[in-house]
């Protein structure tokens, strides 16, 4: 979907991004991670010609960024920076229709599409109407997601979306930005300083240090495997196992056994959940059951234990 | 006595001003209203006056004007909103309509057929007392609807007008004085309001390039500003005076421009500093809206794929409008008295009774030129706010 190859970026004739070479499959995921100045807003702006490289090429869809117009280029991917960037002056209801006005769409389809939009992001039909300014901040991100997938582009870029919002709020859309990915299969590039983010949402994860990737490969792999020094602390250190506890199922270690638990946990839950589990329940073993709560074995603390060590 | 109640007792004995702005107007007021001469009676249109205080004046009414003075002074010390506003109302609003009638029918009482040339002149607690009304008319109008903000002031306007048509003002020198110009006040209004009309049409044509080069090319901004700053320092009767040389200039030499009215004197030298002077606030205003557009929304718009140009318009435009605006209403306000000076070298206007008062020594011909152009610019500035509320409610 996206490739980058060897390319840079030059202040004052100083290197300061680059050569940087990363290709994003289409469908996936893709968070660009890092401290600040670490050139990963960088990095997504020469993606829709935001920002333009001094070396290097930049493929969107096999074509060459610099081949198309910026704008017939930016109206085919969606752009959701972190106040929103909602027009103040438009309602909200017209603040969705942008690129599909931009693009000249008759009226009726846009209004038809702004309601399927309102459906999609959960937006209360009762906002349209309203001003951005008469919203909530998570309210008005959500709007800003509503209109970046206004025109439906296979593509979406993301420059730190739900950096400015509260964690609740933070959290609640980062789940339906999961979902939306699962339904869609729409490819999302986005940015981040939080690994945490990173790790809840990406299907793939590029750490970027001073202008270069230090790591870029799957969530799992990424905290049991860091290729340096940098990229395992960044992910925390030692609460990478803990993490990494996330992306392993109960359901995979599951094994039978003579002994009858007296509490039980869904097969689907996650090895950190099973552990929280055995924590506040005070045992070391517990039962797995499917969807249907039949029992399907159990699962030991020794268990949780070796796989952290795997993977 | 314990510390508590001995505060208490102290709360309870302050006297407490719950208007400050009421009680700063009451005050001067009365003093005005004893001390200084409500109107003043000449012999003659050049001689000195006699001073009349109010209390010298009839006793029911100046028992009226004090009566009201007092009510605007209680008013001050009313807790609730509502009805302090009404009160601080009707004591503004009645104080000037009672000064009005009483100055016209004293104004009567001293008509002497054996001095026909006698003046009787408003004289300074007349004017002070008529600032202090409409002030204290406005300080009751903050809270209220917006409607009742713009139909209030526009009763009083028309009860003003009403008393100025039955007559009833006739006897007063500033009547005698506009009367007698009758003839020529109605195109000397048009032309004034015409001066400052073309002068804000055109200082908005110059303001565009000149707005765009300064937000849009950083090169050009330091110099746009230094320029037009140093404009704006050039005393208003300099600036007229020099343009006087070049232009008179250009008229004797391009015939086209003489045959188009461009001379030396007239309306062309007025217009052209008029025009300069308007461009500072036109442009600062106009630089400060466009550069205050968030850089996030334009980098959203950016990232949709608006082109520079539908950036300009869609987003940068609308969102400056109000900036816009407000210069356009500093800029408008501000010509319509800076219009008056450009009587002195032949553009006409209402400066031209001003500048022929002068030089008769008749002050109250004088205000037949200042008290148009006053109710000009606040005419003007209250329909630029008007247009300022409706843009915000709006965004």
């Amino acid at each position: 979907m996206i490739d980058f190859d060897a390319v840079e970026k030059h202040y004052a004739g100083q290197r300061v991004l680059g050569p940087l070479s990363l290709s994003i499959p289409q469908g996936a995921l893709c968070v660009l991670v890092g401290p600040s100045g670490c050139g990963k807003s960088t990095t997504l702006k020469m993606i829709n010609a935001l920002i333009a490289p001094d070396a290097g090429t930049i493929r969107v869809r096999g074509r060459a960024v610099g081949d198309f117009s910026p704008e017939e280029l930016r109206r085919g991917i969606g752009y959701v920076i972190q106040s929103g960037g909602l027009f103040p002056h438009w309602r909200v209801r017209d603040n969705i229709a942008t690129v599909p006005r931009l693009l000249r769409w008759d009226e009726t389809r846009i209004a038809a599409r702004v309601n399927e939009l309102a459906d999609i992001a959960e937006i209360d039909p009762t906002l349209l109407d309203r001003f951005p300014h008469q919203l909530s901040g998570g309210q008005q991100q959500r709007i800003g997601v509503a209109r970046a997938l206004a025109a439906d582009p296979d593509l979406i870029l993301m420059d730190e979306p739900f950096g400015a919002l509260d964690p609740v709020t933070r959290a609640a859309l980062q789940q339906e930005l999961s979902r939306l990915h699962r339904d869609t299969g729409k490819t999302i590039v986005l940015v981040t300083h939080d690994m945490d983010e990173a790790l809840a949402l990406g299907t793939m994860i590029v750490v970027m240090r001073k202008g270069e990737i230090a790591q870029s490969s799957t969530p799992a792999d990424i905290l049991a495997h860091p290729s340096n020094d940098f990229v395992r602390d960044f992910v925390g250190g030692a609460d990478a196992t803990i993490k990494l506890l996330e992306f392993r199922r109960v359901g995979d270690v599951v094994r039978q056994d003579a002994e009858t638990p007296a509490f039980a946990v869904p097969e689907n839950a996650t090895l950190r959940a099973a552990l929280t589990k055995m924590m506040e329940t005070g045992t070391t073993i517990l039962n797995v059951r499917n969807d249907e709560g039949k029992i399907l074995g159990i699962v030991r603390i020794e268990d949780i234990v070796s796989a952290s060590k795997q993977s | 006595m314990s510390t508590a109640s001995l505060a208490d007792a102290r709360r309870g004995l302050r006297i407490h001003v719950a208007d400050r702005v009421a009680f700063a107007l009451a005050l001067p007021a009365i003093a005005a209203a004893i001390f200084a001469g409500f109107l003043s009676i000449a012999p003659n249109r050049l001689a000195d006056g006699r001073p009349l205080a109010l209390w010298q004046l009839g006793a029911l009414d100046s028992a009226i004007a004090f009566g009201l003075l007092i009510l605007l002074f209680a008013a001050a010390f009313i807790r609730d909103e509502t009805w302090r506003s009404k009160l601080l109302f009707v004591a503004g609003a009645g104080l000037l309509i009672a000064i009005l009638l009483t100055a016209g029918a004293t104004a009567y009482g001293h008509l002497d057929p054996r001095e026909p040339a006698r003046r009787i002149s408003l004289g300074s607690a007349f004017w002070i007392l008529s600032a202090v009304g409409s002030l204290a008319c406005f300080q009751s109008l903050q809270r209220v609807s917006r409607t009742a903000k713009i139909l209030a002031p526009l009763a009083l306007a028309a009860a003003a007008a009403a008393i100025a048509a039955s007559g009833a003002l006739d006897a007063l020198s500033l009547t005698r004085e506009f009367h007698a110009q009758r003839a020529t006040f109605a195109s000397e209004l048009a032309r004034h309001v015409g001066l400052v009309a073309f002068a804000i049409l055109l200082a908005c044509l110059c303001a565009v390039p000149l707005t765009l080069a300064a937000v849009y090319r950083e090169n050009a901004r330091a110099t746009i500003f230094t320029t037009l700053n140093l404009l704006q320092t050039i005393p208003s009767i300099a600036l007229f005076g020099v343009l006087i040389a070049p232009l008179s200039f250009l008229g004797a030499q391009v015939p086209l421009a003489n045959k188009i009215g461009i001379g030396g004197i007239g309306a062309a030298p007025a217009i052209i500093a008029l025009v300069l002077y308007a461009l500072l606030p036109l442009v600062r205003s106009a630089d400060a809206g466009l550069r205050n557009v968030p850089a996030d929304v334009r980098e959203s718009a950016r990232g949709m794929g608006m082109t520079p140009r539908q950036i300009f318009w869609r987003v940068d435009l609308p969102l400056a409008l109000p900036a816009l605006i407000s210069g356009l209403r500093v800029a408008t306000v501000q010509s319509i008295g800076l219009a008056v000076v450009a009587a002195l070298i032949g553009a006409g206007g209402l400066g031209t009774f001003v500048f022929q008062g002068i030089g008769e020594y008749a002050l109250d011909l004088v205000l037949v030129g200042t008290l148009p152009t006053i109710a000009l610019a606040v005419s003007a500035d209250a329909l630029f706010q008007i247009v300022l509320a409706n843009l915000r409610c709006r965004p």
